[in-house]
């Protein structure tokens, strides 16, 4: 009988932020800096979401809920009993990986300036070189995220080849849950509402600090 | 004796910088010069976003005026992508002289009238004229310049 896994919000985060991820790295290589950066702000705003609902949101959503300590992660490898639904010790790390990788990513963009003087909304606080070595970073640290990504794929191959559907659930919400598991609790709306005004927030305010900059740009 | 060694270094940096023969120090000497007309005008951008302060607006501007004449010989034949060094300089900039010349031309023509604009003190011509020239760069570095 399957269960309620991922929440809405939990799902919606995942699949926009896919979108998303994809439409920056195309933007980017197509030097539509203008569309890039407005895409950047929503990944700040989907990341605000996320942390968010990482304390606040639906169990299978908590950080406290997947994120494990060496030993349990080992006793996950060494193929222990089932544990809660959700993210696996070795998943749950995963997210977190992908997710600091994101936060630094977003974080340098709003610095980063490439030698056509198109920057990010803060690149007034960093000097010329400063700015493009920033860059530089943002695309190296690009090409971390697409390892992480990669694994991912990885792993969900991985689980399919063992008969166990990854994806389905990221789509539905629901999956199989092992029987004498405790099932997952979910998130009232009040605090999704508290999760979207942040996240919203977080884009004006990006949005904000970018109007802040000289017309000349001709944005 | 110190002293002497320093002087002795002083004297070797700048002889390397005033006598870049060799393509690492034309290549080097490049992206130096290129970093300052950047500098400058992010310096132009983030004084229109701020106070537009028009001494800083004559000063930057008066720069890249500067620069921009002097941008045609940081472009000396073998300080391509065939010297082997690294470098973002295509080497249709030598292949087609013509072509780079006139993208080069076209900025210092930009960067003539943003001089003229920020001298006469308006912040409004001065923002026209960064819009233009900026033009210039990202039009030559689209052709000219690998990614």
């Amino acid at each position: 009988m399957p269960t309620l896994i991922w929440d809405l919000p939990t799902r919606l985060f995942h699949w926009v932020l896919a979108a998303l991820v994809a439409f920056s790295w195309w933007s980017a290589e197509e030097g539509q800096l203008d569309w890039h950066k407005l895409s950047g702000f929503a990944i700040a705003g989907l990341l605000v979401f996320r942390l968010w609902w990482g304390v606040a949101g639906s169990s299978t959503a908590r950080f406290g809920g997947f994120v494990k300590g060496p030993a349990g992660v080992m006793a996950y490898l060494k193929g222990g009993a089932a544990g809660a639904p959700g993210h696996n010790p070795l998943g749950g790390w995963s997210v977190i990986a992908m997710l600091l990788v994101l936060i630094a990513q977003v974080g340098l963009g709003l610095f980063a300036i490439n030698d056509d003087f198109e920057g990010g909304p803060l690149t007034k606080y960093v000097d010329y070189d400063t700015g493009l070595a920033i860059a530089e970073w943002h695309e190296t640290l690009f090409n971390v995220l697409l390892g992480l990504i990669v694994l991912h794929l990885l792993a969900i191959g991985f689980y399919a080849a063992r008969r166990k559907n990854l994806v389905g659930p990221m789509i539905t919400g629901r999956g199989a849950v092992p029987e004498g598991v405790t099932a997952p609790t979910f998130a009232p709306l009040w605090r999704l509402l508290v999760g979207l005004a942040l996240s919203g927030g977080t884009f004006a305010v990006l949005w904000w600090l970018e109007k802040q900059g000289s017309p000349a740009m001709g944005f | 004796m110190k002293r002497a060694l320093i002087a002795g270094l002083a004297v070797a940096l700048a002889a390397g910088t005033a006598f870049a023969w060799d393509a690492a120090s034309q290549v080097k000497a490049r992206q130096a010069g290129m970093k300052q007309i950047g500098g400058n005008m992010k310096g132009l951008y983030d004084t229109l976003s701020d106070d537009k302060n028009p001494a800083k607006l004559k000063e930057y501007a008066g720069n890249i005026q500067r620069l921009s004449g002097q941008l045609p010989s940081w472009f000396p034949a073998g300080s391509g992508p065939s010297s082997g060094e690294k470098t973002k300089a295509k080497a249709d900039i030598w292949t087609d002289p013509a072509g780079f010349k006139a993208a080069a031309d076209a900025f210092k023509a930009e960067a003539v009238k943003l001089n003229a604009a920020a001298q006469s003190g308006d912040a409004a011509k001065v923002q026209a004229a960064f819009a233009a020239t900026r033009g210039t760069c990202k039009g030559c570095h689209d052709k000219f310049q690998t990614k």
